[in-house]
């Protein structure tokens, strides 16, 4: 049922390439108005005729109601990318749906949600960004759990000779930048600044900091050399081919790190969205996020 | 190869779109004298020097939820932000100066004596203009639809304020660059950017190859 339905788009989209290749002919050789360039008018005629996929209403129309959702929009801060991914074909298969993902940082994705509501789940990496979201009436409050821990590192490229012990390491002369993901919107630079707030060196890392779209962003500026140090969170430290940890913030130091998952309301399929949520919150799941690194929570909680 | 054809679907929806209204402004600008053109020309040029956040800025807001176009204006979810046919609408707003600009130029180098002639012979102006105009100005327009295509094929800024960066969705090329290197996947971002110039070269190439006869025939 679901492939039908996906063989439209991929009719349309062979189409428009075949036009294109089509004129692209038509350019190169010299005949006025040949054939290759009448093919790729009418093959782009076609295509537009073509309907557009009407999925959620065919998805209702063939089993009345009860359907799975054919897709399942998840917005997701930029820290769970990898781990998600590799969750997506067994979460797809458990709750009938297909999850497309979108990854940026928490507060980049609210306001793409507050802007125009194009997402059926939202996994935030902290409750502030959340309950933003909350505020503009949006989140489905019965499905929101917070099944996520992580703890923060200080990292720098593969080859440094520096030597991270305290907070205050970060803010001697020889660190010229150190890459945080932009403490003004983005969950990660805001539990590093109040780690940073806590140990009372912000004041001197402040002018140093390199500020990052996104969390990943802040491990690449330090993969690449570009910052001396960089703060980010363990489990993005674990990917990272480039990068090596040189501290690993004490829990008691720093901030409570958690992250929100909850379904977004005013969107069809919110039951397929409370079932995705369910199955993240779940024990297969808290399997594969703790093996990268993550600490979960009993579900629920 | 997702988002190269995201890319050129993307690329071909907005300069199939654009051709209409960027032929019709440019030959208005060519041709006629209305009062106000200079204004018209300016405001048509716009995206051209703007911030293309800034352009993408304005859009979100209009058709965002509470914007002029949004949900609640209208009654019905337009369904552009956020998928690829916000991408599609960036392109547009971004590539249509381009193609008003180099459609005029196309259409300022047809003698207007000869649709003159046309129109002394008896054709009316709509057949003068399809019969005489149109293909006297045919290798300028063909350049100005591929420098259209290119632009959209480029277009980055306004596109991922609109359209966000969703892949399998709306990443196009110079979408999934960025993410490369933000997540420092440096050897998919070379690949990525070779691809690009590949398709960049063979277009411009293409207007250069139009340019070139059209200035050996004059």
């Amino acid at each position: 049922m679901c492939h039908r339905r996906e063989n439209l788009p991929v009719a349309r989209e062979s189409l428009l390439t075949s036009a294109a290749i089509m004129q692209g002919l038509a350019r190169r050789t010299t005949f006025r108005i040949g054939i290759a360039r009448r093919a790729a008018a009418l093959a782009l005629i076609t295509a537009a005729v073509l309907p557009q996929p009407p999925a959620r209403a065919a998805a209702a129309a063939v089993t009345a109601g009860a359907a799975p959702h054919s897709e399942t929009i998840v917005y997701a801060a930029a820290s769970l990318r990898d781990v998600l991914q590799e969750l997506a074909p067994a979460c797809g298969k458990a709750t009938g749906t297909r999850l497309v993902f979108n990854f940026a940082g928490s507060g980049e994705l609210a306001y793409q949600i507050e802007t125009a509501n194009k997402a059926d789940v939202f996994f935030a990496a902290d409750a502030v960004t959340m309950d933003e979201v909350a505020r503009a009436g949006l989140v489905d409050q019965t499905s929101r759990r917070t099944p996520l821990s992580n703890r923060l590192v200080v990292i720098g490229p593969a080859g440094t000779t520096a030597s991270v012990k305290a907070a205050a390491d970060l803010a001697v002369p020889r660190v010229r930048r150190v890459a945080l993901a932009d403490p003004r919107s983005v969950p990660a630079g805001r539990y590093a600044k109040a780690w940073l707030v806590k140990a009372g060196v912000w004041e001197a890392v402040k002018e140093r900091v390199l500020p990052a779209l996104d969390v990943r962003a802040a491990l690449a500026a330090v993969e690449s050399g570009g910052a001396d140090l960089g703060v980010v969170y363990k489990t993005d430290a674990k990917i990272a081919t480039r990068a090596r940890v040189l501290y690993e913030v004490p829990d008691a130091d720093g901030p409570k790190i958690e992250y929100v998952l909850a379904a977004l309301k005013d969107r069809p399929g919110l039951e397929t969205s409370r079932k995705v949520v369910a199955w993240l919150c779940g024990a297969e799941a808290a399997a594969v996020f703790e093996a990268s690194g993550f600490i979960t929570r009993a579900p629920g909680r | 190869v997702t988002p190269l054809l995201i890319s050129l679907k993307v690329a071909l929806c907005s300069t199939l779109l654009i051709l209409p209204p960027g032929i019709g402004l440019g030959y208005l600008l060519a041709r006629t004298r209305v009062r106000g053109r200079s204004v018209i020309e300016t405001l048509a040029s716009l995206p051209l020097v703007l911030p293309p956040t800034a352009v993408g800025y304005v859009l979100l807001r209009a058709l965002g939820r509470h914007g002029i176009f949004g949900v609640a204006a209208l009654g019905i979810d337009l369904d552009i932000l956020f998928t690829w046919k916000g991408a599609v609408l960036a392109a547009c707003v971004m590539a249509l100066p381009l193609v008003v600009r180099s459609a005029r130029v196309a259409f300022e180098e047809v003698d207007p004596r000869l649709e003159g002639v046309a129109r002394t012979l008896g054709l009316g102006p709509i057949r003068t203009f399809t019969s005489i105009t149109l293909p006297l100005a045919r290798r300028g327009l063909l350049a100005s639809c591929i420098l259209g295509f290119s632009r959209s094929l480029g277009e980055f800024g306004a596109t991922i304020v609109v359209a966000g960066n969703i892949p399998g969705k709306t990443e196009t090329l110079a979408l999934a660059i960025w993410s490369d290197m933000q997540t420092g996947r440096d050897h998919d971002a070379m690949l990525l950017v070779g691809l690009t110039v590949i398709l960049a070269f063979a277009a411009i190439w293409t207007v250069e190859i139009l340019q070139g006869r059209r200035t050996r025939r004059a």
